[in-house]
């Protein structure tokens, strides 16, 4: 069911997404050539200004709009009309949650890929590809230097790190929609309460954890190499307990709470 | 075949009433097989266990037989056909005769309207 | 076992309302039942909590023996009061769908159904008519071999010619194993087609018979008792 779940998500998604992406893609692609371009012209300059700019909004359009997208994607399918359908699909409840986050994660990882490619095709050069290179070797260089050796340690933490922060997240946005779905007169008012108010929580908490983790080590010196052993971990277990919170809270919601209109 | 079902009687005397109706005019003949339960059911647009029940009692009183493997077919009873007609015509001359006694009519006067009013019909 | 339905003592709250109060109801098997009520009798909550969409605050109910759930999902199939599919699909995506997630879905009955009421299958649903769309609605809920069909006012918004040809789908459709509840407020349109009638009224069962039962002891139709018990 998951797997289906997920095909659908997909398919619905794509609809807007990969053309808002295409249109990226040609945008660089015609900056590219305009870039390469050298002409006194004023009629080309406009254009080429005008080429620019909307490049430019192009690249903060897939990416907010990817996100704004799955947001309003994700009330509109389980708790609008859409609702009646998906919640009495054959499917359990938290199936239909992991989907749209498995699905929403990947559209934000491809948003960005997507920006970093078309940056790629509309300003790069052949040294700049050999700049990169000697970057990427740098950056191995310091972060083995830093953290003992271990540097694909410390890759796959701060990858895992990445995506479980990005996941935290979503599941946050999720809980606060399940959350403001319980006010039944001002549903989308009170999802955005809802996140203000978790937001406010988990501030407080941290402030509150990095007091006390502050009061227990005042040694300044273990620096940047306690990172990946003890704040890296640390922070994982963090974000998994409240991924964990919002995903089964969300869950929760619906299965128990659930006042489609 | 034409059902018309009214909504102030049980469903399933109109039933009766009214494929008993079919069998006297000939639409069903005798031996001739009934359609399923949920195709006659579908035509007069009722409930299939309501058109179950109608030919459950059309069987009880032998109209209608029913063989376990290829359906139900009106009897190939003449007589109880005949004899079905026959009370029909009663009940519509009962019904007659009731409705002219409302109309404050004594059995002599109605007889004699009865003949008039068939010699009118014959020219 | 021939209970479909079971509901005891179900009562539902919203916010100082009581929706539904102590409902007790059993639904057999092989039926078509007219669920008969004003509008706000709490007959829509009733459907909900029966497919899972709301989960009662007293008192049991159970499908075919289960609570709600993906059991139970499996088994029923409901029509709902709205148009609740994709509107960017085409009906014959919509048809891969309900086949995708529902292992009884029958897709060339779905198809059969389609053309005998000349909708093409190749439409967005968007570009249809609302009643062409809530036919199809029904044609894809009724393509599925369920235990219980739940359809709420599904020959409101259909012309008369489509409103026969939806009660003589749900006629043929019949079959002993199957219970078809039909909430409505055309109640003349579908009472010869009902084997038994539920009125609700103000969240309580205040009648279940069957029609023929009414027609004998009352001497009128359904139609002009529901006139008179929820006489405004």
């Amino acid at each position: 069911m998951l797997n289906k779940l997920m095909k659908y998500e997909l398919k619905a998604t794509s609809r807007l997404l990969v053309p808002l992406y295409l249109i990226l893609f040609i945008l660089s692609i015609v900056n590219r050539f305009i870039f390469n371009f050298n002409s006194q012209d004023v009629v080309f300059k406009i254009v080429n200004t005008f080429l620019m700019i909307s490049y430019v909004i192009s690249i903060f359009a897939v990416l907010i709009v990817t996100v704004i997208y799955m947001i309003v994607r994700f009330y509109k399918n389980l708790l609008t009309d859409e609702g009646y359908l998906m919640f009495t699909l054959p499917t359990k409840t938290h199936e239909l949650i992991t989907s749209k986050l498995i699905i929403t994660v990947l559209w934000t990882i491809i948003s960005v890929a997507a920006v970093l490619i078309s940056l790629f095709i509309a300003f790069s050069s052949q040294a700049d590809f050999v700049d990169i290179l000697n970057a990427v070797r740098d950056a191995i260089t310091s972060l083995n230097r830093d953290f003992g050796g271990n540097w694909i340690f410390a890759l796959i933490e701060g990858i895992v790190m990445l995506l479980l922060s990005l996941t935290t997240n979503i599941l946050m946005i999720y809980a606060s929609i399940a959350l403001g779905q319980l006010f039944s007169k001002h549903k989308i008012i009170g999802s955005f309460i809802s996140y203000i108010a978790i937001y406010t929580v988990i501030q407080f908490a941290m402030i509150i954890v990095l007091v006390i983790l502050g009061a227990f080590n005042s040694n300044v010196e273990l620096g940047v190499s306690v990172l990946p052993k003890v704040i890296l971990p640390t922070s994982i277990i963090i974000l998994a307990a409240g991924s964990s919170c919002f995903y089964f809270g969300t869950n929760y919601i619906f299965k128990k709470k659930l006042n489609l209109d | 075949m034409q059902w018309d079902i009214n909504s102030d009687r049980p469903v399933y005397i109109q039933l009766i009433e009214q494929i008993q109706a079919s069998i006297i005019t000939g639409y069903f003949k005798p031996s001739d097989k009934l359609p399923s339960v949920r195709d006659l059911a579908a035509e007069a647009s009722v409930n299939p266990n309501t058109m179950q029940k109608a030919l459950s009692e059309l069987e009880r009183t032998g109209l209608v037989y029913s063989n376990r493997t290829s359906g139900r077919y009106i009897t190939s009873d003449l007589l109880l056909i005949k004899e079905l007609k026959k009370q029909s015509a009663k009940n519509l001359v009962i019904d007659f005769l009731d409705k002219m006694n409302q109309l404050g009519y004594e059995k002599e006067e109605v007889l004699s309207i009865l003949s008039e009013t068939v010699k009118e019909m014959g020219k | 076992m021939s209970t479909i339905l079971e509901c005891q003592s179900l009562s539902k709250r919203f916010s100082g309302f009581a929706a539904l109060t102590d409902v007790n109801l059993t639904l057999e098997k092989g039926r078509i039942i007219g669920l008969l009520g004003p509008n706000g009798s709490g007959k829509s909550t009733l459907l909900k909590i029966i497919n899972g969409l709301l989960v009662p605050d007293t008192g049991k109910i159970q499908i075919a023996g289960m609570e709600p759930g993906i059991e139970t999902k499996k088994i029923v199939s409901y029509l709902p009061e709205r148009t609740y599919l994709n509107d960017w699909m085409k009906v014959s995506e919509l048809v891969a769908f309900f086949k995708d997630f529902y292992s009884d879905f029958d897709a060339n009955k779905a198809y059969d159904m389609l053309s005998r009421l000349q909708i093409d299958p190749g439409r967005k649903l968007k570009t249809l008519s609302k009643g062409t769309k809530e036919k199809v609605q029904l044609i894809l809920v009724m393509s599925r071999s369920a235990e219980l069909y739940c359809l709420d006012e599904p020959i409101g918004g259909v012309d008369p010619a489509s409103r026969d040809y939806i009660l003589n789908t749900i006629i043929s459709n019949y079959n002993e194993n199957a219970t078809v509840l039909i909430s409505t407020h055309l109640i003349a349109e579908i009472e010869n087609v009902l084997d038994e009638v539920i009125f609700i009224k103000n969240g309580t069962v205040t009648l279940h018979s069957s029609v023929d039962d009414v027609r004998a002891k009352e001497g009128k139709s359904v139609d002009s008792l529901f006139r008179e018990v929820f006489k405004c």
